[in-house]
């Protein structure tokens, strides 16, 4: 994980991380057992046609964030901050595509309160499709909201 | 793309203005009628000092409506000194002497005016007749055979009222922008209103209710540059229609609707219509704001425009998708993006 870019789909959507964000999320991973949750914003693009996306970048938690071993609460301004710079720098194209956290086990699976939470991001952003990531110690999962309720992406290796 | 040239469409697609060949057409059957409507009044004693077109062609405010109709307001004035006192007269003139001398056959006196079919042409004129003492008008009033209780010469303002709906005067900056984005607003009410109602109720809602209250709610838009977004405009006076004070709620989550004219007779436009109207007109109301916040926080131009069909009809466009080869180009947003505040665990 993190050599070179991944592609995860679920039926007719893509997402293409680029090897820089999973290089973040692999040095952010929970591998010890003091260290807290990681989280922050992704940041991307995609196709017109609205079927393939891009994760261009990520933040990670900034000093008015909080977070312990087993939970996080991301309030600092500074994520909005760098999702309305990329917005500008695009040209309108670079927007709020979703959150990541991590998680302290091999393959992670979304808690109720994640799933809450990805609900009320949905909802803030009405009309855009969001991407919700966990990061495990072993795996990287990829979530969308889909009529089944929270589906993983698939990876395409 | 800019979801405004959307609107620009639509709004050609329902404008009627006066320069319309379809509208020509009507003006042509319209004027030679009043030019007999000027030899019979002459016979009868009181000539016609002065005619003019009213309603909302007159204000730019038409739209073509869904069945193809036309409608017309042609104001007849006479003169104070000659008008009989049975203001109900000269209306009776017009229909006999002039209408169904014509072939008219469905020629009819209501309160307010004197109304003509032209069947074949979907073209319905209304002619109310005024009389004139100085600057100031007066209404005849009546039915066919109303008593002198029920019918009067009514002061009214038909120019003042016209002036007002067109006044630019409290607009600051571009003002005739400004008008000409509130003359689009009323047509898209208007036409929400054929849309959304029955046709009942919807002859209930009435093209200067709507009028008067979207001047009063007014609340004009323009980006950045300088141009119009009339979706935000319709929004925000949409929603100051709702709070303004015409609806007032009764037992059972129904509601009154009235609206005051803003010049003489000063009347209840919305005089003796039913709970059932008000509650209607509130309720749908309502929902229209809702679907145009959806519109305004959709990002996708082709499911913006979705939204905005569903509230006014087939008239507003919805462009095919895009298929452009080239898939890597990037959809432009509007916005960033809402971070807020999330939590996990
Ligand atoms: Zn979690």
């Amino acid at each position: 994980m993190g050599d070179e870019n991944a592609i995860f789909k679920n039926g007719g959507i893509s997402l293409n991380i680029s090897k820089d964000a999973l290089a973040v999320w692999k040095n952010h991973r929970q591998i010890n057992a003091k260290d807290h949750e990681k989280f922050g914003v992704i940041i991307g693009s995609c196709s017109e046609i609205k079927d393939e996306y891009w994760v261009e970048s990520i933040t990670t938690p900034f000093p008015n964030d909080r977070s312990t071993r087993y939970s996080f609460l991301l309030r600092d301004r500074n994520h909005q901050k760098a999702v309305d710079l990329a917005f500008v720098e695009s040209g309108g194209t670079s927007i709020y595509l979703g959150t990541w956290h991590t998680h302290p086990e091999l393959i992670p699976t979304p808690s109720l309160i994640d799933k809450m939470d990805w609900l009320s991001c949905i909802g803030k952003n009405p009309g855009r499709q969001l991407f919700f990531v966990i990061v495990g110690t072993k795996e990287i999962r990829v979530f969308v909201r889909t009529s089944f309720g929270f589906t993983k992406l698939i990876m395409e290796s | 793309m800019s979801i405004q040239k959307h609107f620009n469409t639509f709004h050609d697609a329902i404008k009627l203005s006066k320069q319309d060949d379809a509208y020509k057409t009507a003006r042509e059957r319209d004027d030679s009628i009043t030019n007999d409507v000027r030899n019979a009044f002459k016979d009868a004693g009181y000539p016609v000092i002065e005619d003019f077109i009213q309603g909302s062609i007159s204000t730019d405010t038409a739209i073509l409506k869904k069945s193809g109709d036309f409608d017309i307001d042609r104001a007849i004035v006479i003169d104070c000194d000659n008008a009989p006192d049975n203001c109900v007269k000269p209306k009776i003139t017009l229909c006999e002497n002039v209408l169904e001398k014509r072939g008219f056959q469905n020629a009819k006196i209501k309160k307010p005016c004197v109304t003509a079919d032209y069947k074949s042409e979907n073209l319905h004129i209304d002619f109310p007749i005024y009389r004139k003492n100085g600057a100031e008008y007066e209404l005849a009033i009546g039915k066919r055979n109303a008593d002198e209780s029920n019918r009067k010469w009514e002061e009214a303002d038909p120019r003042g009222l016209k002036d007002w709906i067109k006044d630019k005067s409290s607009y600051i900056g571009s003002a005739s922008d400004k008008l000409s984005q509130f003359n689009h607003l009323v047509r898209y009410l208007k036409r929400w209103r054929d849309e959304k109602f029955s046709e009942g109720v919807a002859a209930k809602i009435h093209s200067i209710g709507i009028t008067v209250m979207a001047k009063q709610c007014f609340s004009p838009s323009f980006d950045s540059d300088g141009k119009p977004d009339d979706l935000i405009a319709l929004k925000t006076t949409v929603s100051a229609m709702l709070i303004h004070g015409y609806f007032t709620a009764k037992a059972n989550s129904q509601y009154q609707v009235s609206a005051f004219l803003p010049k003489k007779p000063w009347r209840d436009i919305f005089d003796g219509s039913s709970v059932n109207t008000g509650t209607q007109f509130r309720n749908k109301l309502s929902t229209l704001e809702g679907k145009l916040q959806d519109a305004i926080s959709e990002t996708d131009e082709i499911e913006k425009c979705k939204i905005l069909r569903e509230v006014f009809g087939d008239d507003f466009p919805v462009p095919e998708k895009s298929n452009n080869s080239a898939s890597t180009r990037k959809a432009i947003f509007s916005s960033s993006g809402a971070v807020g505040t999330s939590q996990g665990a």
